[in-house]
């Protein structure tokens, strides 16, 4: 497949690899915040609800940091290998997308991992985060779409933060920031609201596909015209 | 192969990408960076790309390696477009003082990445130049001084041996023994791999002993491009007794003077005819071939850009 050439696949690499180590801490680190706090509720009041279940706002944020980073980062290392824009946007969007699947997977983990935890010592176990596809913590694969559409929500609209930052400057990076975050803000909308016209959850499916898609698109576009900074913002 | 028979941009024989701009115009905004710009880099060559501070070499060096795009024009390397086209730009590196690498990699990782993306790339010449710019693999760009920066950034450039390998300004940041040490290595691995180079720098006399071809640009134009011999063939310096220099000189025009006790090096430019020279020797002095440095500084003054054009 063209999209998939040997340089989008190697530069996509090469963009995980890093990733991949972080994504590992971060998990970590929830799991670390999830048995501290679980250990203090145990003592105060026996939970009824995930702790874990929680990192859905940090799912969202940490992988916009990161993609924000790689979007103002990666143009000036990429493009300097002599790969070109499309190879580096693709490779981008190619690795927003599988450590996406990555913090979807490992966090629905860490919440069966917790529920089974929760039943050996007889407590209840359910989602508390205001997702509409999630409420029940046995359902996987809702589950596994809502963390989903968080993390790449967060990774595709930092990219477009940052790809917005590093071409037209602080000021533009600033004042489009409604229309280059909206995009995560409105997702959390349509997963959790109760909307009139979006009532059915192939309505609420077409919808977020399409904001993501607008959004990837957005950033490809910007980034294929842009030129390489005299040097690189981080 | 000469410049001419490149009209195309397309490599030599003898290994390297040529390169044929014609008409190139690139803006900033309001301020014209290149205006109307015509050159040809041959092939297989070494060539120097000299110029006053905003003459337009970093815009040139961006628009062939496709970091940026122009405005108006056209530019072949290779006889293609170089802008989103990988099968070029993956044998094209520009290296620029700046440095494009991740600043939080270390130089080892950096090297890793360069040779996953460079076909070219030699990791024994990269391992040889860490030792000679000692340059520890396990550091990280941001923690480098500019000098050492800059040694990595010649590592990776010539490491890379892209037959169109680009150094802008590279090593201003390094001392003294590391440039000396940058000169060195590249010509040794040009004498073995020929390539196209290009060397922008202010430091035209340090590297005018690396240069076959010299291009300077004003104002975003190109101002002089030739061969360097045919260039430093465009004058004379006179070397001797001050008096007898001075002598000799009188109603010629002169670009250039040193003095050190009573003995003078006068740079003059325009050819000397064989009695010239005859006369020269007779008075006990030297004649040598012009000064690309004093040439350079005449050329890009208000009066010389006038003669030259």
């Amino acid at each position: 497949m063209r999209f998939l050439g040997h340089s989008v696949a190697q530069t996509s690499r090469g963009l995980l690899r890093g990733q991949l180590m972080v994504a590992r801490w971060a998990l970590l680190v929830v799991v670390a915040a999830a048995a501290l706090t679980l250990t203090v509720l145990a003592v105060v009041r026996p939970p009824d609800y995930s702790v874990v279940g929680f990192a859905r706002q940090g799912v969202i944020w940490f992988s916009f940091s990161w993609a924000i980073a790689i979007a103002v980062g990666q143009v000036n290392v990429q493009v300097g290998l002599g790969r070109s824009r499309r190879t580096l946007g693709r490779a981008a969007l190619l690795a927003a997308v599988a450590m996406s699947l990555v913090y979807a997977a490992g966090v629905v983990g860490l919440i069966q991992l917790e529920r089974g935890l929760y039943a050996a010592v007889g407590w209840e176990h359910a989602i508390r985060d205001d997702v509409l596809l999630a409420g029940d913590s046995s359902q996987i694969g809702p589950l596994l779409a809502a963390y989903l559409v968080a993390a790449a929500s967060g990774q595709l609209c930092g990219l477009l933060v940052g790809i917005v930052y590093y071409r037209a400057g602080a000021w533009w990076g600033t004042l489009t920031l409604p229309l280059t975050v909206g995009p995560v803000i409105l997702l959390q909308v349509v997963l959790s609201a109760d909307l009139p016209f979006l009532d059915s959850g192939l309505a609420r499916g077409a919808t977020v596909v399409a904001v993501l898609a607008l959004v990837a698109v957005a950033f490809q576009r910007i980034l294929r015209g842009t030129p390489v900074r005299t040097a690189a913002l981080i | 192969m000469s410049a001419t028979e490149t009209a195309a941009g397309h490599g030599g024989a003898d290994g390297g990408l040529g390169v044929a701009v014609r008409g190139l115009v690139v803006r900033y905004g309001s301020t014209v960076a290149l205006d109307g710009l015509d050159l040809t880099i041959a092939p297989g060559a070494i060539t120097g790309l000299l110029g006053r501070n905003g003459s337009g070499k970093t815009t040139l060096l961006s628009v062939l390696a496709a970091f940026r795009r122009s405005t108006a024009g056209v530019v072949l390397v290779d006889g293609e477009e170089p802008w989103e086209n990988e099968r070029v730009t993956e044998q094209v590196c520009l290296i620029r003082e700046s440095g494009d690498v991740a600043s939080d990699a270390s130089l080892r990782d950096t090297l890793r990445l360069v040779a996953e993306a460079r076909p070219t790339f030699d990791p024994d010449l990269a391992g040889a130049l860490m030792d000679t710019f000692e340059l520890d693999p396990r550091a990280r760009p941001s923690k480098l001084s500019r000098g050492k920066k800059s040694a990595f950034g010649v590592v990776v450039g010539l490491a890379s041996r892209a037959p169109l390998t680009m150094l802008d300004e590279v090593h201003l940041g390094m001392d003294a023994p590391s440039r000396y040490a940058f000169y060195d290595a590249l010509l040794a691995d040009y004498a073995e791999h020929p390539r196209t180079i290009v060397v922008s720098s202010h430091l035209i006399d340090e590297i005018q002993r690396l240069l076959e071809h010299v291009v300077i640009l004003d104002e975003g134009r190109v101002l002089l491009a030739d061969d360097a011999d045919a260039l430093r063939s465009r004058g004379a310096t006179v070397t001797g007794p001050a008096d007898a220099v001075d002598a000799f000189v009188a109603g010629r025009r002169a670009i250039g003077r040193r003095s050190l006790g009573r003995t003078a090096q006068v740079t003059l430019y325009g050819s000397l005819t064989p009695d010239d020279a005859a006369a020269a020797y007779a008075a006990g002095l030297e004649l040598g071939g012009v000064d690309l440095q004093d040439l350079f500084v005449d050329l890009t003054s208000k009066d010389g850009k006038e003669a030259a054009r």
